[in-house]
């Protein structure tokens, strides 16, 4: 691959090269970053990857796998994974047939030495991620449950997948804040060019070399000031591209670190990791120029510190735009009826019952419902001891076996506030709306509901606050609200119920908030027109009212609007005329009507 | 896994203040590390296993009890033939997330139940934690109830077993470390006011400090036994003066105009009750010791109340100004010249 001038914008065949080259340049870069995992997984310990097709996932899996040496197994993290699976616990069968406690391991320890594969990791429960978490952090797996207490190694290399197509779910970023890379690979189809170069034989190589790779100090002083510029808080990050700069030489066959080496690592380290204003900026029309090649240690002149620092960020940037890029061109703008889509994997589970957070001892009749499979596990140990049961029952269970479940009640709700954010008095209205949220968060500490806010304005509608329960964030993240133009109501309604369902997904308890006078004038698509802005919007209410989750409209109009009306009825939604903009009245509402 | 030396962590100088203010003076209830990830809470807390000054106790003792005051139901330590005193590093207990209540506070020891028909008690992580640390790492995700047990036998210093027909105490007295990233959700405020001190982790916005941070580490993770070892001079001394606070401690003297400007800051700041003006004064005086003066001076007080203080403010959803800055004015005009 050789660097090209960036094709004129109006030759959509170069274009189109340009493109295929970038993405050759990045399937290149994850299999380095693979052969990096390879060469020194405890230093780098994992990557986050975003948008791999399936045969691409399954090559980088298996391309690791033998780098890392001979029968090395892949291991699986079903996002559902309950806590006795991941960390350990009682075997039950071992326990019943030998009368005392047999602990069995859990995942994490099971995947020691080898590959850990986290499918869909931006759904993984912030607590199995934050175990997931210590193990990559200590190396080992600790448990104190079901009276046993288990220490056992667990060190591993996590491959972390995320699914790009809904916004709005982001990796658990205590997680990917401590895998070394960031890899985008939308758009990369399998059949493109394979990097064989880095074969087992040549990581190998590289182990023995790694010991004697050098690293000039103004090369590390440029990473360490380059991850700062970014907006890269965490020091992880530098830390991370460090060793993948000295693991770039080693496998190059070289003792000293070049520049060349350190800026590839920060593509690979900082990309992901940078900061989210500067991602959200909108992608460049035309392809940029492919990164450089990496390998040719030419002698240039060696640029000055400052310099270096400058040109690896300009490094990270281009690598960004170009993801941001790829990711725009493989994920197609969604017409009007494929924007609500039931994806399969919902839960049917009603949510009065919240979730299952364990089991307690109490007693079934008083306290609510026999957990049958943590009871038995209480049973089993004391079989034995036990005289058999008369009737002949197989298991003797006694009254202080008894296990209840432990369900997290409403504790778990989220408010979803959808606000209207388009002409004149928007940025009134979000700021009431942020008031009422604040006020939310603020006023009674004991409960723990998250809150969330979409807005829609211009074309769209967006996420402007993640579900939180942290009004430190909120403060951070809605300082600066933007609003004004046309009203895309419909997005709005669209993108409230995505979030629905993937709150819902997250075993929590959603409640939607509208803030609207119900008058939308741009359809799903983006076009004017008020007819077709309100079938859409019409629309896409019913197929939030399916979702059958509590919903409050507040009708933001100057006098109640038969319009306003009619779509809360159709969202099946509970309407509050609200002509006076009042962050107090509307939180008290909200609590009122929905929370309590 | 090696533990990263404490004396080698650049910056935090809080955070580490804290904790030795707290290995000085447990009586200080606590300490509660808030900020950003990657800011090296874990590591600072995790480092005082290997900094810790050793502790005695007798050998075989599962209660880690002070060999002159043994638990009464210590049977290892009430069996006069089979004392004998030995040293151990001090426990500094990870609490594994999703540990269950059963592993915390120890239950009826199955297998011994199961072969002997024996009834005795097996103790558990409080039991482990006892003359030491225990560490809850993202306290804002262990279940409530947990939370409220830990720092109830924190305060008291005694776990009290009734479960499954035992009838248990012993002695747990320990330091509660929790931390917590505020981005993640706040704390419950009537949890956060039982921790003693409170530190706000920062991640540093110094181009040098971070430089220097990240080489250590990166050295560390090169040859962490040759990294321990050009650091162990600095940590044998830090661990001496630590002993030496301790008993320097009960000579401390805090003059009564100290003591006045303490209350009338904690009366300015409307800070809770009288376990901010209590916390106040024992961190001040931890401070003092371990700066190797014998009285508590403004300076100290003023330096320590930050830490004491910032977590028992009201919060007020309107005012967007950091604890930690409130603090700071508060105490600028309480101490007008």
């Amino acid at each position: 691959m050789t660097p090209t001038a960036a094709p004129p914008p109006t030759d959509r065949q170069a274009g189109r090269e340009a493109f295929e080259r970038a993405d050759a340049a990045r399937w290149g870069q994850a299999d380095l970053a693979v052969a990096l995992l390879a060469l020194m997984p405890g230093r780098l310990k994992g990557a986050v990857i975003d948008g791999a097709a399936p045969e691409l996932a399954g090559l980088l899996q298996d391309r690791l796998a033998a780098g890392l040496g001979e029968d090395i197994r892949l291991h699986r993290m079903p996002v559902s994974i309950t806590d006795d699976r991941l960390m350990g616990g009682l075997d039950l069968t071992a326990t019943l047939a030998s009368g005392r406690p047999v602990a069995e391991a859990g995942l994490l320890a099971r995947a020691h030495g080898g590959v850990l594969i986290v499918p869909m990791a931006e759904r993984l429960p912030g607590r199995a991620a934050a175990q997931l978490a210590r193990a990559i952090d200590t190396g080992e797996a600790d448990t104190e449950r079901d009276g046993l207490s288990l220490r056992t190694p667990a060190a591993f290399v996590t491959l972390a997948f995320a699914d790009p197509d809904e916004p709005g779910e982001n990796l658990p970023s205590g997680l990917g804040d401590r895998l070394a890379f960031g890899l985008s690979l939308h758009g990369v189809s399998p059949a493109r060019p394979r990097a064989d170069r880095l074969t087992p034989a040549v990581i190998a190589a590289a182990r023995v070399k790694l010991k004697w790779v050098t690293i000039p100090d103004e090369l590390t002083d440029a990473l360490i000031d380059a991850a700062f510029r970014l907006g890269i808080r965490s020091l992880r990050a530098p830390g991370f591209a460090l060793a993948a700069a000295r693991g770039i030489a080693a496998l190059a066959g070289r003792d000293e670190v070049t520049d060349a080496d350190v800026s590839l690592a920060a593509e690979l380290v900082f990309a992901r990791r940078a900061n989210v204003q500067m991602q959200s900026e909108p992608a460049p029309e035309r392809p940029p120029e492919p990164p450089p090649p990496v390998d040719e240690g030419e002698s240039r002149p060696q640029p000055q510190p400052d310099e270096l620092t400058e040109l690896l960020v300009e490094a990270v940037q281009l690598r960004i735009s170009l993801d941001i890029a790829a990711r725009e061109r493989s994920t197609r703008p969604r017409t009007r009826h494929e924007v609500a889509p039931g994806k399969s994997g919902d839960l049917v589970e009603s949510r009065k019952r919240g979730s299952r957070i364990g089991a307690r001892a109490g007693d079934p009749r008083r306290d609510g419902r026999l957990d049958l499979l943590a009871t038995l596990r209480t049973a089993a140990p004391w079989q034995r001891i036990r005289a058999a049961p008369a009737g002949g029952a197989a298991i003797s269970v006694r009254a202080s076996d008894f296990r209840v479940k432990r369900f997290r009640h409403r504790s778990e709700a989220v408010v979803i506030f959808v606000v209207d954010a388009s002409g004149s008095s928007a940025m009134n209205r979000l700021a009431e709306a942020k008031g009422a949220i604040e006020l939310l968060l603020s006023g009674c500490y004991a409960r723990r509901e998250s809150v969330a806010l979409i807005a829609f304005r211009k074309e769209g509608a967006d996420l402007l606050l993640p579900p939180t329960r942290s009004l430190t964030r909120v403060k951070r993240s809605l300082s600066r609200l933007p609003g004004g133009g046309g009203t895309p109501l419909a997005a709005g309604i669209a993108a409230a119920a995505q979030l629905v369902r993937i709150e819902r997904r997250k075993r929590k308890a959603p409640h939607v908030v509208f803030l609207s006078d119900g008058q939308g004038n741009v359809a799903l698509d983006g076009s004017t027109g008020r007819e077709r802005a309100g079938e859409d919007a019409r629309d896409m209410a019913r197929r939030l009212k399916s979702l059958q989750e509590p919903i409050l409209f507040f009708d933001i109009s100057r006098r109640p609007s038969a319009q306003a009306e009619s779509i809360s009825t159709e969202m099946g939604a509970i309407y509050r005329p609200l002509p006076v903009a009042d962050a107090a009245r509307v939180s008290e509402t909200v609590r009122s009507l929905l929370l309590d | 896994m090696a533990i990263f030396p404490f004396v080698a962590i650049v910056g935090q100088d809080d955070l580490k203040d804290a904790l030795l203010m707290a290995a000085i003076e447990p009586a200080i209830g606590g300490v509660l590390a808030l900020g950003d990830r990657g800011t090296g809470k874990s590591t600072a807390i995790r480092a005082l296993a290997a900094l810790l000054p050793e502790i005695e106790v007798v050998r075989g003792c599962p209660y880690r009890c002070l060999p002159s005051e043994p638990a009464a139901l210590c049977s290892v330590c009430n069996d006069a033939k089979a004392r004998e005193v030995t040293r151990m590093s001090a426990p500094v207990v990870d609490l594994p997330l999703g540990a269950t209540e059963d592993r915390v506070v120890g239950a009826l020891d199955l297998e011994r139940a199961l072969s002997k028909g024996e009834k005795r008690f097996e103790p558990g992580l409080l039991a482990r934690a006892h003359r030491g640390f225990l560490y809850i790492d993202e306290v804002n995700l262990l279940d409530d109830h947990l939370v409220d047990l830990l720092l109830d036998v924190a305060a008291s210093g005694e776990n009290v077993v009734e479960r499954e027909g035992l009838s248990i105490r012993h002695p747990a007295k320990f330091v509660l470390v929790g931390s917590g990233n505020p981005e993640e959700g706040d704390l419950r405020p009537q949890l956060l006011d039982r921790f003693g001190l409170c530190v706000d982790v920062r991640t540093s916005h110094d181009l040098r400090e971070r430089m220097e941070i990240v080489r250590r580490r990166d050295a560390f993770e090169q040859d962490s036994e040759a990294f321990i070892k050009d650091w162990s001079r600095k940590t044998s001394a830090l661990r001496k003066r630590i002993v030496e606070a301790r008993t320097r401690i009960k000579t401390v003297t805090l003059p009564d105009a100290v003591l006045a400007k303490a209350v009338e800051l904690c009366m300015t700041l409307g800070a809770d009750g009288l376990r901010g003006e209590l916390t106040l004064m024992r961190a001040a005086r931890a401070r003092a010791a371990l700066s190797g003066e014998t009285q508590v001076s403004m300076d100290i007080l003023k330096a320590v109340a930050p830490l004491a203080l910032r977590h028992r403010l009201r919060k007020d959803p309107l005012d967007d100004t950091d604890a930690g800055v409130r603090v700071e004015r508060a105490v600028s005009e309480v101490f007008v010249p």
